[in-house]
């Protein structure tokens, strides 16, 4: 995937998991069925939580990894961190004159 | 059963072993040891503070009273976790490059680092976070109450035996002494707690361990597993709530995920272990799932607990307590403890981080400001103000507990945990518009965001706060009932006449609007000041690393030793001194003293420091006090804004124009290697042109010579001998040739420079080959080569000029004949001329090959085959060569016509040429097409 999809897909995954887990979808799980005794309304709602989470860490990875891959310059980049923990050297920029 | 001393002994055996874990985390931090807190696994498990004793005991209630909507509390913060990237990573980047200590103190960063809404902000908090105190209290006193037997059917009731005999206090004196111990150990906001980081976490997992310990012993003490425990829910009917959804749940449902969304952000202690707290980035990465899932688990857990208390318990038992009477109703006293251990994890950790979080907030935005303002403090010569700075945190915390006791001890027994703590998500809400816009939006303006802060507050308190006190029975039950003066449109449940609405989602409603609207109208209509408009970019454009240092930008100066001073008296004489060592060292030098009497940069990061300490409105106010030239105009911060957008406009054209440059030079450095291999050529064509010529030239002048000498020996008549006329035939013949080949040059010179006149005329390709074999016939014969018409009766009709056409093939055919070896091979030297099929495929093209099967050419030769004095057939070959400019000119010849001369192949057992040309189509098809 690259840089811009996995941004984007960075902003889609809460985006539908607010979709999933709002009402009209959540009257769809609100089915009479059990599956092995269990509710399907309790089923669907966990399994989809899990699928959520699954694909969040699947995505984090990717964001991390990219992220520390993109640190070398090119215009993209101006998104990455500053190489080191940014708020503690004083402002070198300010010294300039 | 226990009695209550037993249960306080093993409470405060507990709290007294997680002091000790906290001591020791310290003690190893200190050391360097402590690697293991600053892991995205702790720093998860720190998110976990999110469940307090609401979601211990609360949530197994809210599951049997109101069923499956206690899920929304963790799928709010689940949705904001998976969506870690665009906000909570945004907050925590501006966090950390502001030195920022609290969410006070973020909102009032980024509106100008005004005192005012950071008081405002801290009022709000305070509200919104006594209840939620007061509901940890509630649980754990009802808790210690229920173990003890007390009350374990009815609801629990403490007011009657006075304030000391009631458990609640005592729990409040506990908290309170153990937070004081451990929160306020550092002076400065911005230092990690280690101690206390470690503590909240083992907590977390305390209180989940707790939690799953008694589902399970619902799910396979009192019930014969999953399948069984549904089974026999089936027999229930308030079992069926937690099963399916209500007719109306989507209203509630939407409005408590939001509310969950929001607080997940907005409470002060979440902001404190979510943003102040991380150290690094990538944890949230990991917490972005690790948080979810022990969200999830924790609502696994409950579900088993809700439902085996509702069908298994009497119907009066309180469902927020099912998770204690669960166990003890089957007699398992050591199970409830476990339960009753992990309820008070749940409780302490919330405590210990909102009053922490709260008393930071306190100290920072209500109280510092008015002691700098006491002539005591605002004194140069003032010693050590960090000390003044704890004291004020203790008292603060002494507070906190105080006013959450106080809501407990008036209402707080009677709404169930859920509500309460609902009430309290509602109030930190009113943040959500200010933050987000203080991230997003770089119009929101000082007076929007204030307007809309007391708008929202000010509603929150008509229609939810004031309810829950008249909930439990106080003189404003009469203005909840019919409205203030009997006005029944203002009726806090029904405002306007919104009956029939729940009373949280109408109370949402109307804070939260309010709330947005005032705050972008008035932001529209009002202006925003230099500094607002400065710290507005850089919160926006928090991740475009050319906005950091704008700040460094405004012109103001400050004596280094004013601001040396300043430090000690904000920070303590360690911090500063540590602190402007760091300083000189990062610009390049060893000591304070050899840093210059004033320097920009070094205000700009000492008011930050101070930030760091005491919150960015203070910090801005002491150093403004110090530092000359502050007063900065709208103008001239938006100049600044729009110079680094200029520098960066420049730098981008620099960029492009040095690309430009390269380029050029490139292009140079090709035209310059060409002209040098022109050059060569031409150096090289006059070595060759001098040998050829010089050939001829040496036999003339030798045989000339001879003949000279001859008539100086032997008179006149020697001219006569036959020997004389071979030479004289020899010295006509190398003449000849001479003449040749200068006539050549002079050619191939002309045609390269188009000077030469062509007269182009339709004709047949396939004639001209034919009448050049005509021409060739007699060489052939001569050298006993056999030449094969191959051309049958194709027609190709060409544009061209015939003589040199000809001229072509005549060469063509002249170098297969003369260099033909197939004779000496024991073979019969053949040439064929024919239509070359490999040309066809490219329609429009007239192309005849001319075959051999001669020596072939050396592949070493083939490059330079068409080249002048280039010769295919080795050098001293067995035959007179040619001129060398035979296939050149033929070349050049073919490329006037606009066709070409190929060699499409060639081996050992000969030489394949292609001669092509464009198909003069309507040329040849014209006269038939008329006739």
């Amino acid at each position: 995937m690259n840089r811009r999809r996995l941004r984007d897909a960075a902003a889609a995954l809460p985006a539908g998991a607010v979709l999933i887990f709002t009402p009209p979808y959540m009257r769809i799980y609100d089915q009479d069925w059990t599956v092995f005794g269990v509710p399907f309304l309790h089923v669907s709602l966990f399994a989809l939580w899990f699928v959520g989470l699954v694909l969040s860490a699947a995505l984090a990875r990717r964001l991390i990894a990219d992220e520390e891959a993109g640190e070398d310059g090119g215009v993209e980049a101006l998104d990455a961190p500053p190489p080191s923990d940014g708020a503690e050297p004083p402002a070198h920029a300010a010294r300039g004159d | 059963m226990l009695t209550t001393g037993v249960i306080i002994l093993i409470a405060g055996v507990y709290l007294g072993g997680l002091f000790l874990l906290a001591f020791y985390s310290e003690r190893r931090a200190a050391q360097g040891r402590a690697r293991f807190i600053q892991s995205p696994l702790v720093y998860t498990l720190s998110l976990a503070v999110y469940c307090t004793s609401w979601t211990f005991y609360g949530a197994v209630g809210s599951a049997a009273r109101s069923g499956l909507e206690f899920l929304t509390i963790y799928l709010g913060p689940t949705i904001v976790l998976m969506a870690w990237w665009l906000l909570l990573r945004k907050l925590v980047r501006i966090s950390k490059a502001q030195k920022i200590t609290s969410i006070a103190d973020f909102i009032s960063a980024r509106y100008g680092k005004s005192a005012s809404i950071s008081a405002l902000v801290t009022l709000i908090a305070l509200s919104g976070v006594a209840p939620y105190i007061a509901l940890q209290l509630k649980a754990v006193a009802s808790s210690v109450d229920a173990l003890g037997g007390l009350h374990v059917r009815t609801p629990v009731s403490a007011t009657n035996h006075g304030i000391l005999a009631d458990t609640g206090f005592w729990v409040a004196v506990c908290m309170a002494l153990f937070t004081i111990l451990f929160g306020t150990r550092n002076q400065s906001a911005d230092e990690r707690q280690p101690g206390i980081v470690a503590a909240i976490a083992f907590e977390s997992i305390v209180k989940l361990v707790s939690l799953g310990a008694i589902a399970l012993f619902a799910l396979y003490g009192m019930n014969g597993g999953i399948a069984d425990l549904y089974a026999r829910a089936d027999w229930h009917a308030g079992v069926a709530r937690l099963t399916t959804l209500g007719a109306e749940f989507e209203t509630r449902w939407l409005a408590t995920l939001f509310l969950a969304a929001a607080a997940f952000i907005c409470l002060p202690r979440q902001f404190h272990v979510g943003v102040v707290e991380n150290n690094d980035e990538r944890h949230l990465a990991t917490a972005s799932w690790m948080f979810p899932l022990y969200l999830m688990l924790v609502s696994l857990f409950v579900i088993p607990i809700a439902i085996s208390g509702m069908t298994q318990l009497p119907e009066t038992a309180n469902p927020d307590l099912f998770v204690l009477t669960v166990p003890l109703s089957e007699g398992r006293t050591g199970l409830a403890l476990v339960a009753f251990i992990g309820g008070l994890s749940a409780a302490t950790s919330m405590v210990i981080v909102s009053s922490i979080a709260m008393s930071i907030m306190i100290s920072n935005h209500l109280v510092t400001p008015l002691l700098l303002r006491l002539s005591v403090f605002s004194q140069q010569r003032t010693s050590d103000f960090s000390k003044v700075l704890v004291l004020v945190r203790r008292l603060s915390i002494i507070a906190i507990l105080t006013l959450g006791f106080i809501y407990y001890h008036s209402i707080g027994t009677t709404s169930p945990l859920a509500s309460i703590g609902l009430i309290s998500f509602a109030a930190v809400a009113q943040f959500l518009p200010a933050l987000i816009g203080a991230v997003y939006w770089e119009g929101g303006t000082k007076a929007g965001a204030t307007a809309g802060l007391i708008g929202g507050f000010g509603l929150w308190t008509y229609t939810l706060l004031l309810p829950s006190f008249a909930g439990a029975g106080y003189v404003v039950i009469e203005l909840v009932e019919s409205g203030p003066f009997g006005i029944e449109l203002l009726k806090p449940n029904a405002l306007l006449g919104l009956t029939g609405w729940d009373p949280l989602v109408h109370g949402l409603f109307w804070s939260l609007s309010v709330n947005v609207v005032l705050f972008a109208a008035v932001s529209l209509f009002s202006e925003q000041s230099p500094l607002e408009r400065l710290q507005s970019a850089v919160f926006v454009d928090a991740f475009d690393r050319r906005r950091t240092g704008v700040e460094g930008a405004i012109p103001r100066s400050a004596a280094t030793e004013d601001l040396f001073r300043l430090a000690r008296r904000i920070l303590g004489r360690d911090r500063a001194d540590r602190l402007f060592a760091e300083y000189a060292q990062s610009v390049g030098l060893d000591r304070r003293a050899d840093l210059p009497k004033t320097d920009p940069a070094l205000i700009v990061y000492v008011e930050r420091a101070l930030a760091g300490s005491i919150g960015a409105a203070s910090a801005r106010s002491l150093v403004a006090r110090i530092a000359k030239g502050e007063t900065i105009s709208l103008e001239s911060v938006i100049q600044i804004l729009d110079e680094t957008q200029e520098a960066i406009r420049y730098s981008r054209e620099l960029e492009r124009k040095s690309r430009e440059l390269e380029e050029t030079a490139r292009q140079l450095r090709e035209a310059n290697a060409q002209l040098t291999e022109l050059d060569r050529l031409k150096d090289d064509f006059l070595s060759r042109v001098s040998h050829e010529l010089r050939t001829p030239m040496t036999s003339i002048r030798s045989f000339s010579e001879m003949l000279v000498e001859q008539a100086a020996q032997r008179g006149p008549q020697a001219l006569e001998g036959a020997q004389a006329q071979r030479f004289l035939g020899i010295i006509q013949h190398e003449s000849v040739r001479l003449t040749r080949l200068l006539d050549q040059i002079l050619d191939l010179n002309r045609m390269e420079n188009g000077q030469l006149d062509w007269e182009f005329e339709r004709l047949d390709l396939v004639d001209v080959a034919r009448e050049a074999m005509e021409t060739m016939h007699g060489l052939a014969q001569n050298s006993d080569v056999e030449l094969i018409d191959g051309l049958g009766d194709a027609r190709l009709p060409v544009l061209a000029d015939g003589d040199r056409l000809k001229q072509v093939f005549v060469n063509l055919l002249s170098n297969a004949i003369k260099f033909n070896d197939a004779a000496e091979r024991g073979g019969i030297g053949r040439v064929w001329v024919e239509v070359d099929r490999t040309a066809l495929p490219s329609a429009g093209l007239a192309a005849i090959a001319v075959r051999d099967n001669g020596p072939g050419i050396p592949p070493s030769e083939q490059q330079t085959l068409f080249s002048k004095f280039s010769r295919g057939w080795k050098e001293g070959a067995r035959r007179p060569t040619g001129s060398g400019l035979g296939l050149a000119i033929s070349k050049q010849i073919m490329l006037q016509f606009g066709g070409e001369l190929l060699l499409t192949a060639s081996s050992l057992n000969g030489s394949s040429f292609a001669v092509r040309l464009t198909r003069a189509e309507d040329a040849a098809e014209r006269p038939d097409a008329a006739e």
